[in-house]
């Protein structure tokens, strides 16, 4: 075996499927088996960088290939002789399973279930009988498939999952450690010289792998399975405590000013105790005893020290303490978590189970409009294969029109030509093989070589994540023009005719890509946009509701619906933004959009803490004083939002900046005439912390808008909003 | 105009002219989409993508008119 060291990775993964492939063609010859390139499928969809993920998802390719036999026979066995109601029939399960794709860890299973029934029931031909036939081979070779990468990722250079997610942990565990550490800097007067940019980045993308790499590890380790629930409970703990780190940076920005050191006298004491913690955890992942447990380092604040600042700034700084309070609670169940897991005796922590409203995520947009991508591609190609007479291939061409838009549904902001130029490689290196090469060859040793050489060479050119989707359509265009069989026939026209329908399933998947529902980045990206800002006006709107006359169940709805647009469109901007050609971005560059989109996020983080805060009791006193100002507020709020919604470009930095200094400066007048007015004891309850916190609530979202208008100067929003091919 | 339909051949494999007049149709539409993007002349359009598709349709004809009548 050569040195580890001398191959890198791209190389060994390489060398690893083509060895799969081989191995799989092998046995499927052997046992002579039909359609051998099934298995050399499984090998090509199913093969990642550890033992674990790669097991996982060829599990689910199997479950998701037996379910979708079952479905397929299920519909032939009702509908044999008619066929309309069994395409739309096969319409509704695959689109049920397209549907079920965004968004999901386990999406693979609901692709293969999809994109076996037309398989099935194409292959099998005119004879109903062939269908189980073909079933039975479909599960066989896809078994095959799966076992034989199996074999050979637990063989040759052999990857654990468990480490990859350990790994992963630690990183992530460093990287809050050192993210903490930057944002406390200011306060406790060190100096740390990382890029906190760098580590956010870092952070998103471990946070992004964890999922992958759980399911994984859960399926090649024992250690993992047993302890999976504290795994899941570990995970949402870190996806918590990323989120609330993010929030606890932005409020940051408003206490600034503000001596913190003074106000909350032990703050540098919690911040060498999270210093701690964070180290202890990664101790702890390397299999390292905690020298002691979690302590408590109080977060009181010096009262006669609140009582001196301006109204804001104390409700910046409560809110900042309240974020504190919660990083503490997290960072102690991470801990309490992690020894859990690596047994040091610690109390069993229980997965935390957080109730995700479901509605939002069901009838999401964009979820819907994958759909209808998927449904005008499988028609369209239907319809042509039907009614466009000497249509080549015509099951080939459905089968692969189908798989790929479904595909798609899970990165729809891939630009199609670019995702799948591997396609027409694949298919160019199979032909020449299938004609040039393969009529010279005698044995499986030679056609074992060649296979190796081929499968190799697409893998190592199409290494990179955003190519997988093509890299796996040009590997499996490869075994299908190859055509590899036990009687080997050769026929130029099966080539030709591959040749011919690869553009046609191109051309089904542009129209689909435009029609009915564009998905071009720049109208993804302004539509999101459009969005983001009616569900704030709307968000704006529910403040005025009288928190003793309950909602009716259709405002709850939409709160709802709302609410779920708040939380998602920012990250679904960040990806489309991501996606936006040069010509789109105009003269604004892409740390413009970036930036944009964060200060986005940041108002989204800021009207959650707005709505959070409006639902807490409030001063009677403090809302009948300020009733009208708090009522101007809101009102210019919603103008602003309903405003962006149509015409985001409309931001005006001055202006905003001007409108809002002057409500803060009114207000503050008010709110020290209105607590003056009330006597000393009563101002220390609860109420008046609430009330002071929502006026804080509502300067972080004017803040977060006027950064907003300061990010949006900088965009060239007539590139963006003008028409191009 | 040539009433007799003419045919291609590569080697010993037939294609009709439709075939190519359709690939150099896509070509060529393709090519005016490029440069109207690059000179900014399709921000006039109401709908690019359509367009397209008609300009397609266009070279097509046009070249199984001009070029390689079938």
């Amino acid at each position: 075996m050569p040195d580890q060291s001398v191959l890198s990775d791209r190389v060994k993964t390489a060398i690893k499927t083509a060895l799969a492939t081989v191995l799989a063609y092998g046995v499927a010859l052997s046992m002579d088996w039909g359609h051998a390139y099934w298995a050399a499928f499984a090998v090509a969809f199913c093969t990642l960088s550890t033992v674990g993920e790669s097991l996982n998802k060829g599990l689910l390719r199997l479950s998701g290939t037996l379910l979708g036999s079952l479905a397929a026979v299920t519909l032939i066995a009702l509908f044999p002789q008619d066929r309309w109601l069994f395409l739309i029939g096969m319409s509704i399960f695959t689109g049920f399973c397209t549907y079920m794709m965004p968004g999901n860890s386990r999406w693979y299973f609901w692709n293969v279930a999809g994109l076996s029934v037309p398989l099935i029931a194409l292959a099998g031909g005119a004879d109903p009988l062939n269908d189980f036939q073909t079933v039975i081979t479909r599960s066989e070779e896809t078994a095959l498939g799966i076992v034989s990468y199996s074999l050979v990722w637990l063989l040759i250079w052999p990857t654990s999952s468990r480490e990859a997610l350990e790994d992963v942990v630690r990183q992530l565990a460093a990287a809050h450690r050192q993210l903490a550490a930057h944002f406390l800097t200011p306060t406790i007067g060190e100096t740390h010289d990382t890029d906190p940019e760098a580590l956010r980045r870092q952070t998103t993308q471990a946070l992004t792998r964890l999922g992958g790499l759980f399911d994984g590890a859960e399926i090649d380790s024992y250690e993992v399975w047993e302890a999976r629930l504290a795994w899941r409970s570990l995970i949402q703990q870190l996806l918590q405590l990323t989120s609330i780190l993010e929030r606890w940076r932005q409020s940051s920005a408003d206490v600034r000013e503000v001596d913190r050191q003074r106000l909350i006298p032990e703050l540098e004491k919690f911040a060498s105790e999270l210093d701690r913690r964070f180290a202890e955890i990664g101790c702890m992942l390397e299999g390292r005893p905690p020298e002691r447990g979690p302590i408590s380092a109080s977060l009181d604040l010096e009262d006669k020290g609140m009582a001196s600042l301006s109204p804001f700034h104390r409700a910046a700084l409560l809110l900042y303490r309240s974020h504190l309070l919660e990083i503490d609670k997290l960072t102690r169940d991470l801990f309490e978590t992690v020894a859990d897991i690596r047994n040091f005796g610690r109390a069993k922590v229980h997965p935390a189970r957080e109730a995700v409203p479901l509605l939002p995520r069901a009838l999401d947009p964009e979820r819907l409009a994958s759909v209808g991508r998927w449904f005008t591609g499988l028609w369209l190609a239907w319809l042509i294969a039907l009614y466009v007479p000497d249509i080549p291939n015509t099951v080939e061409f459905i089968v692969l029109t189908n798989s790929l838009s479904m595909a798609l549904c899970v990165m729809p902001q891939l630009p199609i030509a670019r995702t799948l130029l591997q396609m027409p490689f694949g298919l160019a290196l199979g032909g020449a093989i299938y004609v040039l090469v393969m009529p010279h060859l005698t044995s499986f040793t030679d056609l074992g070589v060649v296979i190796f050489a081929a499968v190799f060479l697409i893998c190592y050119l199409y290494h990179r994540p955003t190519q997988a989707v093509g890299k796996a359509a040009g590997l499996a265009l490869l075994a299908m023009v190859m055509g590899i069989a036990n009687e080997q026939t050769y026929n130029f026209l099966d080539v030709i005719n591959l040749a011919v329908v690869v553009p046609l399933v191109f051309a089904v998947l542009a129209v689909a890509t435009y029609f009915p529902v564009s998905f071009r980045a720049e109208r993804m990206f302004l539509h999101l946009l459009g969005r983001f800002f009616r569900a704030c006006a709307y968000l704006a709107s529910t403040l005025q509701w009288d928190p003793a006359i309950p909602p009716t169940r259709w405002q709850r709805l939409r709160r709802v619906l709302h609410l779920g647009d708040l939380a998602r469109v920012p990250s679904k901007l960040a990806i489309w933004g991501s996606a936006l050609p040069a010509a789109a971005l105009g003269q604004s560059t892409t740390e413009q959009m970036q930036a944009l989109v964060e200060s986005l996020q940041a108002l989204a983080y800021r009207m959650q803490e707005l709505i959070e805060i409006r639902a807490t009791p409030q001063s009677q006193v403090l809302a009948r004083e300020l009733l009208s100002q708090v009522r101007a507020w809101r009102v210019g709020l919603q103008d602003i939002f309903c405003n962006l919604s149509q015409q985001p470009e409309a931001a005006d930095f001055a202006d905003f900046r001007s409108r809002l200094d002057a409500m803060l400066e009114r207000l503050e007048e008010q709110i020290e005439k209105a607590v003056a007015g009330e006597d000393q004891a009563s101002t220390a309850t609860r109420e008046n912390e609430n009330s002071i916190r929502l006026l804080g609530a509502f300067r972080g979202v004017s803040e977060e808008l006027v950064n907003f208008a300061r990010q949006s100067g900088g965009i060239d929003w007539a590139r963006l909003r003008e028409a191009r091919f | 105009m040539q009433l007799i339909p003419h045919e291609l051949y590569v080697g010993e494999v037939f294609f009709p002219p439709m075939l190519f007049d359709a690939g150099l149709g896509l070509v060529a539409a393709t090519i005016t989409a490029r440069l109207s993007n690059r000179f900014r002349v399709s921000r006039y359009l109401y709908h690019p993508s359509l367009v397209l598709i008609a300009l397609t349709v266009i070279y097509t004809g046009l070249f199984s008119i001009f070029l390689l009548p079938g």
